[in-house]
């Protein structure tokens, strides 16, 4: 059952295995990795793509550069070819100059980045134009300046050329580093992806497993109990209608022993009536056999009736419903009516019978008369049974007061007899039980009259004590929980409520809510009569009054060793256990 | 003397001075400009006299030649814009490409031609030029635009405007004006 239990409770609950854990937390690792490989490659795409952006940001100077350039050699061939004057040339050479001083988006001119052998045939053209006149050239200098500029223009023109080619260079460079770094970044991150969803993927397949062995586990284990369940419910339905059947039987049995009871006594009490009869109206003195045929008659018939009733009487404890007949019920009447009924045979041995109770108590118990009535006589009868001839019984009524619990009333039966043995006074509740001494000292009985005490003793929620002492005599005591109105109960339940709540509602931390709340305690269960706790609950209220809000050990002390002192002032038992000490 | 009276005489003092600059400017050669292009000739080109024809507005059949003083005549401003080429502040002597539009009877549905000495061509519509406050520059800093600086005259824009944005619009050097 234990293991069934604890393989339910692994069932029910999500487990995962050591090496689980440590499969997650790799991929938890690999997943981090992956983040971390992701803000990278793309922090370094960003940072490629301004580079990519800066890079190919002097394309529109470059191609202007070299624009200008043709259309500035252009009109060095018109000059030389006399066409245009040389302001014309230098206008051109001039607006050249500007596109090379254009700053771009990267804070450098193209002039800044241009090669040197480009500017450098830029001043070679210039000092030649500048050695030429004003204006329109002559033939002369035409001839000239043909010669020296010719060759310049086709390096102008080459280098401006290889200025483009140089930058196109630059930027494919660029692109492919670019390209290079993205590539490699993009592998990474792959493989990192890869890796997660490799790990991710072991990890959820391993879980997956594991649930759905544990699912087939919980199945099993599920059918198992049903089945389990179904067979205990098949049992419980046998045992009710066993139950059934011996309460039926039970009833029928207590039917017949009434009825068979109820049959016996009537015929009984007619041949007691004509034994008396015949015994007093014939001569007997002049017969002593005759005499004792009759005394045997009578004592026979006395026991068979006794017996017959006591059985009545059990057959009648144990039907159900019996406490349906409780009401308030005056102990001491009842006492003396059983004192009354059986004075003939205390009289018959001489002794003494002395009731003591006080005049002024009450002695109001909650419970059937007739049943009581029949226990007091059964015990009555017992002591003066077993009683040495003219000693006393006496029958004591006490009313005990409970701080703790609810007020008791005992009555107790002392005779001065024989006694009863140590060993068997713990069977005297058992039907047909008679004491060993009781049996050999030839004393008449049914051994079912203790069992019909401790029957009602047992209905009444009372308890039954047993001293004896062997030759001396015995001593039954019943304590009776004493009646209570139905507002004196409604205030003992109160009374045991309140003194629980105190018990937690003193247990604060706040120095200010536990001198509220012990004095609120003390006085309420002070009304509850529980003058002593309560008054101890306002005193350790009243000494909070110098502490201002400093938990002080000695006062926290002091409320916890009230709490286990108000612990014990709690009922403990229930009232109403019967036992035979 | 009163702050707000000590204002209004240092503002009619700072007005005199520009406009004996721009009307001082008139009649005499620009100076030349304080910058140097260092990628330039080492012989500097002299700028145009105030006088010779810089501009050549031709709408159709209508042809009007305009001169450094002719262009002033139109009204010259002053404008402080960042000069998105050489990336600093500068301010300029403007006239308004809506007086000179004006001035050759150019509608603003018309689709205009600026051509650069270099004969670099810039089209739009003229509707979009004065839209964006299109200006021709004619002046920087008071002297004259040097010719390896976008001289003598230039188009430029104010800052934010919409075609200021789009550098292609910038033609330096300009020379003519057609309508298309």
């Amino acid at each position: 059952m234990e293991r069934r239990q604890a393989l339910a409770r692994n069932v029910l609950r999500f487990r995962v295995s050591g090496g689980q854990k440590v499969l997650a937390f790799i991929a938890f690792l690999s997943f981090l990795a992956l983040s971390f490989s992701i803000i990278i490659t793309n922090k370094s795409s960003i940072a490629e793509s301004r580079s990519l952006t800066s890079a190919t940001a002097p394309a529109a100077s470059i191609i202007y550069t070299q624009r200008e350039t043709l259309v500035y050699t252009i009109r060095l061939t018109q000059w030389l070819d006399q066409q245009i004057t040389r302001r014309e040339v230098q206008i051109a050479r001039a607006l050249l100059a500007q596109r090379l001083a254009v700053v771009n988006t990267d804070g450098k001119s193209v002039g800044q980045s241009a090669p040197s052998g480009y500017l450098q045939a830029l001043h070679l053209t210039d000092s030649i134009v500048d050695s030429g006149p004003p204006g329109i050239l002559s033939k002369t200098d035409h001839a000239r300046l043909v010669a020296l500029l010719n060759p310049e223009i086709d390096g102008l023109i080459s280098q401006a050329r290889l200025l483009v080619s140089e930058y196109q260079m630059a930027v494919d460079n660029q692109l492919t580093t670019s390209a290079k770094t993205s590539r490699n970044g993009d592998f990474i991150t792959l493989l990192l992806l890869i890796l997660f969803m490799t790990i991710s993927g072991a990890w959820f397949l391993w879980i997956a497993q594991t649930s759905i062995r544990q699912f087939r586990k919980s199945k099993s284990l599920m059918l198992a109990e049903s089945e389990r369940l179904e067979s205990l419910a098949e049992e419980l339905a046998a045992t009710n209608l066993m139950v059934y059947e011996l309460e039926s039987l039970n009833a029928s049995k207590n039917e017949f022993i009434s009825n068979i009871s109820h049959e016996l006594r009537t015929p009984l009490t007619s041949i007691i009536g004509y034994v008396d009869v015949l015994s007093t109206n014939i001569e007997l003195d002049s017969n002593p056999q005759l005499e004792e045929i009759f005394q045997v008659l009578d004592r026979n018939a006395t026991i068979l009736l006794s017996l017959v009733q006591s059985l009545l009487a059990l057959s009648q404890l144990d039907s159900p419903n019996k406490r349906d007949s409780f009401k308030p019920t005056d102990l001491l009447t009842v006492t003396e009516d059983a004192i009354f009924i059986l004075h003939s045979e205390i009289e018959k041995k001489e002794i003494s019978v002395k009731l003591n109770y006080k005049a002024d108590d009450p002695y109001i118990i909650d419970g059937d008369s007739g049943l009581i009535s029949q226990a007091l006589i059964n015990l009555v009868a017992n002591a003066v049974k077993f009683s040495f001839a003219k000693k006393e019984i006496a029958i004591n009524l006490v009313r005990n007061f409970h701080t703790d619990a609810r007020n008791t009333i005992s009555i107790s039966i002392e005779d001065h007899g024989i006694g009863i043995p140590e060993a068997e006074i713990s069977h005297l509740s058992e039907r047909f039980f008679r004491a060993s001494n009781a049996v050999s000292e030839h004393v008449p009985g049914t051994g079912l009259g203790l069992a019909i005490v401790a029957k009602v003793v047992e209905l009444h929620g009372a308890h039954l004590r047993v001293d004896s002492s062997l030759g001396k005599g015995t001593t039954f005591t019943i304590d009776f929980p004493e009646y209570l109105s139905p507002i004196e109960a409604l205030v003992m339940n109160r009374k045991y409520e309140l003194l629980a709540e105190a018990i937690v509602g003193i247990q604060v931390d706040s120095q200010a809510l536990l001198k509220a709340k012990l004095h609120e305690y003390g006085g309420a269960l002070g009304f509850y009569e529980f003058g002593e706790i309560g008054e101890e609950l306002l005193s350790l209220s009243r000494s909070l009054e110098d502490v201002e809000k400093v938990a002080n050990p000695e006062v926290l002390k002091g409320r916890d060793q009230l709490v286990i002192r108000m612990k014990e002032a709690l009922p403990i038992r229930e009232m109403g256990e019967t036992n035979v000490e | 003397m009163k702050l707000a009276s000590k204002r209004a005489f240092v503002a009619s003092i700072a007005a005199l001075t520009m406009v004996l600059s721009i009307g001082g400017a008139q009649g005499a050669t620009p100076k030349p400009t304080p910058t140097k292009n260092p990628y330039g000739a080492s012989v500097p080109v002299d700028p145009p006299r105030p006088n010779d024809v810089i501009l050549t507005v031709t709408n159709h059949s209508k042809v009007v030649r305009f001169s450094l003083n002719s262009l002033r005549k139109l009204g010259a401003t002053q404008i402080s814009i960042f000069e998105p080429f050489v990336k600093v502040r500068q301010t300029f002597t403007v006239v308004s490409l809506a007086k000179i539009f004006k001035s050759a009877n150019i509608l603003s549905s018309a689709t205009v031609l600026t051509d650069a000495l270099n004969d670099y061509i810039y089209t739009n519509t003229a509707k979009n030029f004065t839209d964006s406050q299109g200006q021709l520059a004619i002046a920087r800093f008071g002297g004259a635009i040097p010719y390896d600086q976008g001289g003598p005259i230039r188009i430029i824009f104010p800052d934010k405007s919409t075609l200021g944005k789009n550098l292609s619009a910038w033609n330096w050097s300009l020379n003519v004006i057609t309508v298309k």
